[in-house]
């Protein structure tokens, strides 16, 4: 066995030279070919996850935005809410003050009806009154009613103070209504009374008024001496009417 | 029928003093072959690889893998020595498939230069990594008294290189050209295909175990390496 001293040296050199070579060639081009892939992939990785970051981070803000809105929402309806029961009560309220004044003015509008319907009907009855005191009075002899009312109605003037009767006479001419026509002894009788009563007047007119029902009425331009049933009835009906404005109030 | 010795290299020419051998030549066939090929697949690199590229890319980064396992290092800096005793041996053990070429590892010479350089670069690896006092120290791990022990298993376990890679490459290339010998042209091809197989897992073999000794060279504790144990074949 025999070691061949330069063939162990040229291998030698032959394979560091291979060495280089190689690195040169293949290992260093491959190598530097895959690092730049992978700091390519590296960077496309590092840019998604950038882009990932900040999508997260606007996903994040977008939800606090949204949560803001979702708060605002809540509070804005938590404010209408309140606003809306306050409306409504204040509605309510009104609602109820009109109701009221309405029922108000119903049970015054139904009191006033009910006051008319009564008035109407004490009017009727007044009539009704007067015509069944007429028809009662028809009955009796007319001289015994006028001479009633007659004196009556002189009685009346004989309650006056001297000055009314005074400026009665002064007045003008005397009118004497009565129910029914009044015969000349009855006209003479009360022109009579009437000069008595009145001594300065003229002799009075006698004229006929079938609404005074009974009795006699004393007229002047200026004032008129009631004393009639017609008088007297309207008296009671504007009493009672009186009454019961009173009862009302 | 007489056969060479498988010890003994024929000188085809002389350069000046320098004889030249049948191994040395056939070397420089495989590296113009290797280099050449690097080029050409090499020099139009692109971002989106073609398959001649993505192959090549896949081997490449195989062996970068393995370096950072079995180194537990970044392999950039000894892809290129690993890569290439991996890729020369191959190539240069596929070789007797040719008819005519006896594969240079065939010869004690190119194996032992083999041996020696990963020796050298066992020691180069390892001062530059740890500084020449915490290199030598780690031959006192893990005792003073194993220090000389230590030394000689550096160079018996790359003598151990050399004679595992020629015994193997040797004996199947002298197997091959018995049995051609005596049974004609079709019967060795079982072997060569064996011959294959053996010279795959040789360079295999020679390129793991010089990842073995860098890395325990370049670590910090000693001789082992932590991932993987040299592996006898």
């Amino acid at each position: 066995m025999r070691i061949d001293w330069w063939t162990l040296a040229l291998q030698a050199v032959n394979v560091l030279i291979l060495v280089w070579l190689l690195g040169r060639f293949l290992f260093r081009p491959v190598m530097d070919a895959i690092a730049a892939r992978q700091a390519s992939a590296q960077a496309l990785l590092d840019e998604a996850r950038e882009a990932k970051d900040r999508a997260q981070a606007e996903a994040q803000a977008l939800k606090t935005q949204n949560d803001g809105f979702v708060a605002d929402a809540a509070a804005r309806r938590a404010e209408i809410r309140t606003e809306a029961e306050a409306e409504r009560q204040r509605l309510l309220a009104q609602a109820r003050l009109e109701a009221d004044a309405v029922v108000e003015q119903g049970h015054a509008a139904i009191d006033a009806e009910r006051g008319r319907v009564a008035a109407q009907w004490r009017e009727k009855a007044a009539s009704l009154a007067a015509s069944m005191a007429g028809t009662l009075l028809a009955r009796l002899p007319p001289e015994q009613t006028v001479q009633a009312m007659v004196d009556a109605l002189k009685a009346r003037l004989g309650d006056l103070s001297e000055a009314d009767r005074r400026s009665l006479a002064a007045a003008g001419p005397v009118t004497v209504a009565t129910p029914a026509p009044l015969t000349a002894d009855l006209q003479t009788q009360v022109a009579r009374a009437l000069g008595e009563i009145l001594p300065d007047t003229a002799t009075p007119i006698f004229a006929v008024d079938p609404d005074l029902i009974a009795g006699a009425e004393l007229r002047t331009p200026h004032a008129v001496v009631r004393n009639s049933w017609r008088a007297d009835l309207d008296a009671m009906v504007e009493s009672l009417n009186e009454d019961n404005h009173a009862r009302i109030a | 029928m007489k056969f060479a010795s498988p010890l003994e290299s024929h000188v085809l020419f002389a350069i000046g003093p320098v004889p030249i051998s049948q191994p040395v030549a056939t070397t420089w066939g495989i590296m113009a072959f290797l280099t050449i090929g690097s080029w050409l697949l090499t020099r139009r690199l692109a971002f989106r690889p073609t398959r001649a590229q993505a192959a090549l890319e896949l081997v490449v980064e195989t062996i970068a893998g393995q370096i950072r396992e079995t180194m537990e290092a970044e392999p950039r800096r000894y892809l290129p020595l690993i890569g290439t005793l991996f890729l020369f041996l191959l190539v240069a053990n596929w070789s007797s498939l040719i008819p005519g070429v006896e594969p240079p590892t065939a010869t004690l010479e190119t194996d032992a230069a083999l041996a020696l350089i990963v020796f050298g670069a066992t020691l180069w690896f390892g001062v530059r990594a740890l500084g020449p006092r915490a290199y030598l120290a780690t031959f006192a791990r893990p005792s003073i008294l194993l220090a000389p022990l230590n030394i000689v298993e550096l160079f018996t376990r790359s003598f151990s290189l050399m004679v595992r890679l020629f015994g193997n490459v040797m004996s199947g290339v002298f197997m091959i050209g018995v049995v051609l010998s005596l049974a004609g042209l079709l019967v060795p091809i079982p072997l060569m295909a064996l011959e294959m197989l053996t010279g795959a897992v040789q360079a295999y073999i020679f390129g793991a175990l010089a990842m073995v000794f860098i890395g325990s060279a370049i670590s910090e504790n000693g001789a082992r390496p932590p991932s993987k144990q040299e592996s006898p074949a």
